[in-house]
């Protein structure tokens, strides 16, 4: 009787206070039964797979563009650390890669097949661009052992690029690049605990943006897998939501994670003498 | 159908929150145990300054001795032995014999002078203000004169590079190194062409020091004094080296590099 009920109703008011009362005296009776079937009545009462996806989408692209405002004030400008410099990059290209899927999204028009082509390719350059600013974090003396790592990674993911239609989402091409991103990323961290810790490491920009990468891509190698391979036998609308919600999870704390890296890092204005 | 959907929604909501608490886990474990690390590195930073500090006290504690060493020696054998002379000229001064006396008297002047001259240069040359107020290269251009006025040795000093002040107790300990070698150069060599060359890089102060003396083997290192072994603790106090290279008869080559920052 209670699900029959419209959200948008003013009953739904009057049944959303009952069921918090109810929650409350339960909670003060510690019944804790009656507390997870509360917390699973109003969960079935008043959010939705569908409500969820949409406000992770648009979490995912607030902190995407959040985090693209924030780096534009690095643009030539002298910055410390020195090696974000140019990371501002990254989340500008990733601006105008999101564009078609935010277009595809709100609007009528199809534009799928040319956001499927143009993240394609944008998994070319966020594999290159990460692994080149791990590589800047991680070069010492060995730094060919890792450039080959990455021109070996960037041959495999041309060929996963040409193999498959471009205007189809390939996923194998995306799991196989946050791959090669993870390495890097634990290399960092290998990196971090065998040099002198003489950084404060709360403050340290580069161990933001590699917890953000590592966490996001570890999490999204899974899940990529999973939507490219199976998603003929998980073809259910709730997997396929149950997916995305990750994926779009995991990029939108990336995104914090930057936000907070460019927090860390400092903005002086170029002197010219 | 509402069930099932209702049940993503919660294994969902329960991942999600899985994968929160573990990246949280995560970041927190990495901070604590770099901090962990980070003090245990800061205490062994701490040890070793105050071993460096220690060594540094050891090395001023060894430069004084030596300087009273050096002091007592001049005095004796040097300044010591004019006074004396000078003593024994006067004592045996006989007033009625003028011409005798007045000699006697001159020689006893310009002994005493001689040994005022003396104890002035040693002064000089063992005074740490001199490096405190001028530097090192002054204190090696005035080191240079004094050993030009014995007209024993054809003694050069050239300077290449941008000299770089070190602080005054590191230009100091480099002067004693400089200095110890010409003693041995002075005392072992049998040289009469001794060369003094500095340069300064960006990352280090090289000095040379070579002589055209009787050299010694360097394979045999019971021939070293103690003098070569103080050289080369120094250079390592400054975390510097100092080299030698010698042939018997052919002269001896000192390379000491300290570095600068």
């Amino acid at each position: 009787m209670e699900s029959e009920v419209k959200k948008t109703d003013f009953g739904c008011v009057f049944s959303f206070t009952t069921d918090l009362t109810l929650a409350y005296s339960c909670v003060l009776k510690f019944q804790k039964k009656n507390i997870i079937s509360i917390i699973i009545v109003l969960i079935q009462q008043y959010i939705s797979m569908g409500m969820i996806i949409q406000v992770l989408f648009l979490f995912q692209y607030v902190c995407m563009i959040a985090s693209f405002l924030i780096s534009l004030r690095f643009i030539n400008k002298e910055v410390f650390p020195h090696y974000m410099k140019n990371f501002y990059w990254y989340t500008v290209v990733g601006f105008f890669v999101v564009i078609p899927s935010l277009l595809g999204n709100y609007t009528d028009s199809n534009f799928s097949g040319i956001g499927n082509f143009v993240n394609n390719i944008s998994v070319l350059f966020h594999f290159l661009f990460l692994s080149f600013f791990c590589i800047n974090l991680l070069c010492d003396e060995k730094k060919g052992i890792f450039y080959f790592l990455q021109f070996v990674g960037m041959l495999i993911l041309i060929f996963l690029l040409f193999r498959y239609d471009m205007f189809k989402r390939n996923r194998l091409l995306s799991a196989v690049a946050n791959f090669g991103l993870v390495i890097f990323c634990i290399l960092y961290f290998v990196k971090l605990f065998n040099n002198s810790p003489d950084i404060n490491i709360k403050n340290e920009p580069s161990f933001w943006i590699v917890t953000g990468v590592l966490f996001c891509m570890s999490i999204s190698i899974p899940v990529m897998i999973f939507q490219n391979h199976f998603y003929s036998i998980l073809v259910t609308k709730g997997w396929v939501d149950f997916f995305r919600g990750i994926a779009m999870l995991c990029y939108g704390i990336m995104h914090l994670f930057f936000i907070k890296a460019f927090l860390c890092t400092s903005v002086h204005s170029k002197i010219r003498y | 159908m509402e069930s099932l959907s209702t049940q993503y929604l919660i294994v969902f909501i329960l991942v999600c929150i899985c994968l929160i608490l573990m990246l949280i886990s995560f970041i927190v474990f990495v901070i604590y145990q770099y901090k962990q690390k980070q003090n245990l590195y800061y205490k062994d930073m701490e040890q070793v300054k105050a071993l460096h500090r220690d060594e540094l006290l050891q090395s001023q504690i060894e430069i004084q001795e030596q300087t009273f060493e050096n002091i007592s020696r001049e005095i004796h054998d040097n300044i010591g032995q004019k006074l004396t002379l000078a003593k024994l000229h006067l004592n045996t001064l006989d007033l009625l014999e003028v011409n005798n006396a007045n000699e006697r008297l001159q020689t006893s002047v310009t002994l005493i002078s001689d040994a005022i001259i003396d104890l002035s240069d040693i002064s000089r040359s063992l005074s740490a203000e001199v490096i405190a107020n001028n530097g090192l290269i002054k204190a090696l251009e005035l080191e240079v004169q004094q050993m030009r006025k014995s007209s024993l040795y054809n003694i050069s000093l050239e300077i290449n590079g941008e000299p770089v002040f070190l602080d005054s107790h590191r230009e100091l300990i480099v002067f004693r190194i400089i200095q110890e070698s010409l003693s041995n150069i002075m005392k072992h060599a049998a040289a009469t062409l001794i060369k003094i060359k500095l340069n300064y890089t960006e990352l280090l102060l090289q000095v040379n020091i070579s002589d055209n003396g009787k050299g010694f083997s360097v394979d045999q290192p019971y021939t070293y004094g103690t003098g070569i072994a103080n050289m080369k603790r120094r250079a390592g106090w400054l975390k510097g080296v100092c080299l030698l290279d010698s042939i018997p008869g052919a002269g001896t080559n000192i390379n000491i590099e300290i570095p600068l920052i």
